[in-house]
């Protein structure tokens, strides 16, 4: 009688052994998730902080080589069509080569009115599928710029401002 | 008292269920211990890389965004605090091509030698921007549209350029100017033979008369100038059948440098390596004209090896130099760009080295590069800086 009852302490012993067991594993399986969802987020971390920059220098660049300012000005001008054209091609070309094959970009504009940005964008350029994909939430990496005051002896004056946002995705 | 055997046995363990809660254990620790191993090693590898990025960004903009001494480019002496940029107040990068200039090195003879203007040492700049020992830098500055060129002789006296122009993702740019020039090298001039507009498939072509009716077959080079707003590129070739006679860039072993003296003055200068004193020396230069289009002069040096010659630019756009000599049926062509290209191509023979480390170093722990868009001369070209540390 003795030596059963030592028995079913035993197995009850085990089985508390047992239910730890499980219950550890599963706190691995945990820490296993997390470790993952944190080692993607840092990944992630470098790559935005390296096409920031890039954004960046490449908007500030094209404002001083003149090329931001023409096609601002002239978007909606239908007497500058063909200007618009050729400046809009010049700029993208011009991104185009500033970037690795295996980024994507997306050139938007808003308008600012009584210093105050409007929520509705103007798409300026980039592929089809870079702009799908900025329409199908697809924020990527973004760099603001502001361009405005603009003048030149073909075009005249201008004074509004605008709010350019350059997008940019490493391409999948 | 089966039944009494089951009642005893509820709330017991067999052996079975301890050795799978034990296996589940094992193998989620196996898991977790395989999952930090791999992790740590990707965190190590990422501080390196952020650690290298934001040094590499750093040492860029410590290069290209500082300004050093006010228009030290113009001076002949180094200043004692570098930057390539024209002024530090500017939110751009935007280069100064004076003091790029200073920064070629590998010619054929020291450029304080014929010009009287010293240049960079690697070490001099590494010691300057407070490189550590440990780390190798090398840049380059290239222009963003690239050409590529076949010639072919259409008969006795005409022959056909044709170019492909690409960016640097290899895609072709269409509705580029480009213009067309041919460089007589028996008498150092230059003549516009035409302009095309390139395609859909970025090609251009024209049909040109050989610039030496003189001669048939006459020695001449085929120039051609590309340009889409402020992007640009340029390329030049000879045709087949001069080949044999003409040594163009680097085998020509001519050094050849060019520097601003003031914003509108450009100081051209070039030696070449001879043994005897060649019969002819030119010294030919095509320049951006304020109208827009391309002018282009051509001077016979007072010395027939080297010269050291100011002429008059614009203050924005490209120049484009050509150092020529002829010695008996030998014609060496020496040439640069004002910006410099400085190229990593080093089987092209045509531009300057890049500046900066160039052979690779095995020993190389962690190689990172990075593009700057970059605004030279009203122009834009590509600067890309490569750090590694040994």
């Amino acid at each position: 009688m003795k030596q059963k009852q030592l028995r079913l302490k035993n197995r009850r012993g085990q089985l508390q052994i047992a239910e730890t067991l499980v219950s550890v594993s599963l706190m691995l399986i945990l820490a296993l998730l997390l470790i993952n969802a944190a080692n993607q987020v840092n990944n992630s971390y470098s790559n935005t902080m390296n096409l920031q920059h890039a954004a960046s220098d490449i908007l500030l660049t094209a404002d001083e080589a003149g090329l931001l300012r023409p096609v601002v000005f002239l978007y909606d001008q239908i007497d500058y069509y063909s200007d618009y054209t050729a400046n809009l091609e010049i700029l993208t070309d011009y991104i185009d080569s500033s970037l690795t094959a295996n980024i994507g970009f997306v050139l938007r504009m808003r308008t600012v009115i009584d210093q105050v940005v409007t929520s509705e964008y103007i798409y300026l350029i980039g592929s089809q599928a870079n702009i799908a994909v900025l329409q199908q939430g697809g924020e990527g990496i973004i760099a603001n710029y502001f361009a405005g005051s603009f003048s030149s002896a073909i075009y005249g004056n201008f004074a509004d401002q605008y709010l350019i946002d350059l997008y940019l995705w490493e391409k999948v | 008292m089966l039944l009494n055997l089951k009642k005893r046995r509820r709330g017991q363990v067999r052996a079975i269920d301890f050795v799978v809660s034990l296996l589940l254990f094992l193998l989620m620790l196996t898991q977790l211990i395989l999952v930090i191993i791999n992790v740590q090693t990707g965190l190590t590898t990422q501080m390196k890389d952020d650690l290298s990025f934001t040094e590499l960004d750093t040492f860029g903009r410590s290069l290209l965004q500082k300004e050093g001494p006010p228009q030290w480019g113009y001076k002949q002496d180094l200043p004692s605090s570098f930057g390539l940029s024209e002024s530090a107040n500017l939110p751009s990068l935007t280069l100064d091509a004076s003091k790029i200039a200073r920064l070629i090195t590998g010619t054929t003879f020291p450029i304080s030698t014929i010009s009287g203007f010293e240049q960079f040492s690697y070490d001099s700049i590494k010691n300057l921007l407070s490189l550590g020992t440990d780390q190798e830098f090398q840049l380059s500055i290239l222009p963003l549209l690239e050409i590529s060129i076949i010639i072919t002789q259409e008969n006795d006296s005409a022959y056909q350029a044709r170019v492909d122009i690409t960016n640097v993702n290899n895609l072709p740019i269409e509705e580029c100017t480009v213009s067309f020039f041919t460089l007589d090298l028996t008498t150092g001039s230059i003549i516009l033979a035409g302009v095309d507009s390139s395609g859909n498939d970025g090609e251009a072509s024209i049909v040109y008369i050989n610039p030496n009716f003189n001669i048939p077959d006459g020695e001449h080079l085929s120039i051609v100038i590309a340009e889409k707003g402020p992007l640009w590129g340029i390329v030049w070739d000879s045709p087949s059948s001069n080949t044999e006679d003409i040594l163009i860039g680097r085998e020509s072993n001519a050094a050849i440098w060019s520097c601003g003296l003031n914003s509108s003055s450009l100081l051209i200068s070039d030696m070449h390596e001879v043994v005897e004193t060649p019969d002819e020396h030119f010294l030919s230069y095509i320049y951006k004209n304020n109208q827009g289009g391309f002018s282009n002069e051509s001077i016979t040096p007072t010395f027939k090896f080297k010269a050291n010659e100011t002429v008059s630019i614009p203050t924005n756009g490209i120049v484009a130099f050509f150092s020529i000599i002829k010695q008996g049926d030998i014609y060496k062509v020496g040439i640069g760009t004002f910006p410099a290209v400085l190229d990593n191509n080093q089987n092209s023979g045509e531009f300057y080295n890049v500046f900066g480390k160039v052979e690779d170093n095995l020993r190389e722990k962690t190689r990172i590069s990075k593009d700057f868009p970059v605004y030279i001369r009203g122009t834009l070209m590509k600067c890309r800086i490569i750090l590694w540390s040994v």
